[in-house]
């Protein structure tokens, strides 16, 4: 192998995408060439600090919400998008299309009714009701996909810290054995778009799917929405951070849950970013 | 072959935007992201989002796009492109960032050989300076977490342009932070 192939296949071997043929040459030939290793080890470190650096861009939520509005929701029959999404043909170039926002703001206080332009979608009745869908369906989709967990340990230490960089806020991750709530581990799911952190504890044979994110709302104490079906669902507002459980446990071990949780203390949280 | 229904339908109607909203909405994060680091600027990615979005609505099959995270990221690609195009008559991006990348194996001394944590900002900084042809393969691959057969899909590149693209931008990466040799000894953090 000439080392400008190999120079070429070093990423390819980074990046997982080099066939057994070619690993195998690959590797004869870093073997013997001193160079050719030290650029694979060059790449690897680069690689490595690229990871490092890489930044949590976190979509502004006024821009989510902007978007989010701007479809026909499934849950909200009155949505008053499909006009928008054809008159908008963007002929201009991108810094005037500051009109377009304008537009959806409009939209916007149409479906909120309101005109705080601030509220939080959550806050909405209906949305509300298409969130307690979507909670739904992810509880169930983990436990049908043998996908309930992304990191699998009973340790808090270690889930909050497996969080880290894959979300761009640190979710509460709190030890409730005392209560006869069993942490099982964590992982990343997605609700209205977004992504949050999903805690996973069990009590007997009963999943526990805690989903969590960021809200500035007020702290609110636990509501319970009815799933069902025979799921109860509760959540609440505490601290900054929004918590929907769900699981096939009765009401009364529900609040037993919510109870613990809002208990017991807190991590402390790195300071915001 | 049977005759497709038309889809005008409101219930079809209801039943695509669930699609959608089950579909392609959990996207949504990466759509911002690659908008993000193609448009460099907060309000032009949020430009490239909302109308990659719009086009995204009015162009969704059920179950008609196989990748539909690779599907949606293409459309935010092209928008780009599209919306860059139309600024005929501001700076060219590209030209901006050949002003910048003169810097390229310059400034380099001995303490910005290592990489460590501190470098993120200036590494970013250099992705960020990176000529659109390199980022955006770079940025697939490195924050996107696309495979090459997705990159190649996205970009309509073949493969083999996706991994000499790639090798090149990271190429231009290691000298634009000036190569990464000296970070072994804080590997360690």
């Amino acid at each position: 192998m000439q080392c400008s192939d190999a120079r070429l296949l070093v990423h390819a071997y980074l990046d997982n995408e080099l066939d057994a043929g070619d690993s195998v040459r690959l590797a004869r030939h870093l073997a013997d060439c001193p160079a050719c290793a030290a650029e694979l080890k060059r790449m690897q470190q680069l690689r490595n600090a690229i990871q490092r650096a890489k930044p949590s861009y976190a979509m502004p939520d006024a821009l989510r919400m902007r978007v989010l509005a701007a479809f026909p929701s499934s849950a909200s029959e009155s949505a008053p998008a499909p006009e928008i999404v054809q008159r908008i043909t963007p002929r201009s170039p991108m810094h005037s299309w500051r009109v377009f926002p304008v537009a959806l703001a409009a939209s916007v206080l149409l479906l909120f009714g309101g005109g705080e332009m601030g509220i939080a979608w959550q806050r909405n009745a209906s949305a509300t009701t298409a969130l307690t869908e979507e909670v739904m369906s992810n509880h169930l989709r983990s436990l049908q996909s043998q996908h309930l967990t992304d990191v699998l340990t009973s340790d808090r230490h270690t889930v909050k810290p497996w969080f880290d960089g894959k979300l761009e806020f640190s979710p509460q991750v709190r030890d409730l054995d005392a209560a006869g709530f069993v942490l099982v581990g964590g992982r990343l799911d997605v609700l209205r778009g977004r992504r949050v952190a999903a805690i996973v504890y069990r009590r007997r044979l009963h999943e526990i799917n805690l989903f969590e994110w960021p809200d500035s709302a007020a702290n609110a104490t636990p509501v319970h929405a009815d799933a069902g079906d025979g799921y109860t669902m509760t959540h609440w507002v505490q601290d900054g951070m929004a918590y929907w459980a769900v699981s096939s446990l009765n009401r009364a071990e529900m609040d037993d849950f919510a109870t613990a949780f809002r208990a017991s203390p807190a991590l402390p949280v790195p300071a915001g970013r | 072959m049977h005759a497709v229904p038309p889809t005008t339908t409101p219930h079809r109607d209801a039943s695509r935007s669930l699609h959608f909203e089950q579909n392609v909405l959990p996207h949504l994060d990466a759509a911002y992201g690659l908008a993000r680091w193609l448009a460099r600027v907060e309000h032009d990615a949020e430009d490239v989002l909302q109308e990659a979005m719009l086009r995204a609505y009015r162009y969704y099959v059920v179950g008609g796009h196989g990748n539909v995270r690779a599907w949606l990221l293409a459309i935010v690609r092209n928008t780009f492109y599209t919306l860059r195009a139309q600024v005929a008559d501001a700076p060219a991006l590209d030209e901006f960032d050949e002003a910048i990348h003169g810097n390229d194996g310059d400034g380099s001394t001995p303490e910005s050989l290592l990489l460590r944590d501190a470098d993120a900002r200036q590494l970013r900084d250099a992705i960020e300076q990176l000529p659109v042809e390199f980022r955006e393969v770079l940025v697939l691959r490195e924050f996107e977490e696309c495979s090459y057969k997705d990159i190649a899909d996205i970009t309509g590149l073949k493969m083999g342009t996706v991994m000499s693209r790639l090798a090149r931008a990271r190429e231009r990466l290691a000298r634009a932070v000036g190569g990464v040799e000296g970070g072994q000894q804080h590997a360690m953090q």
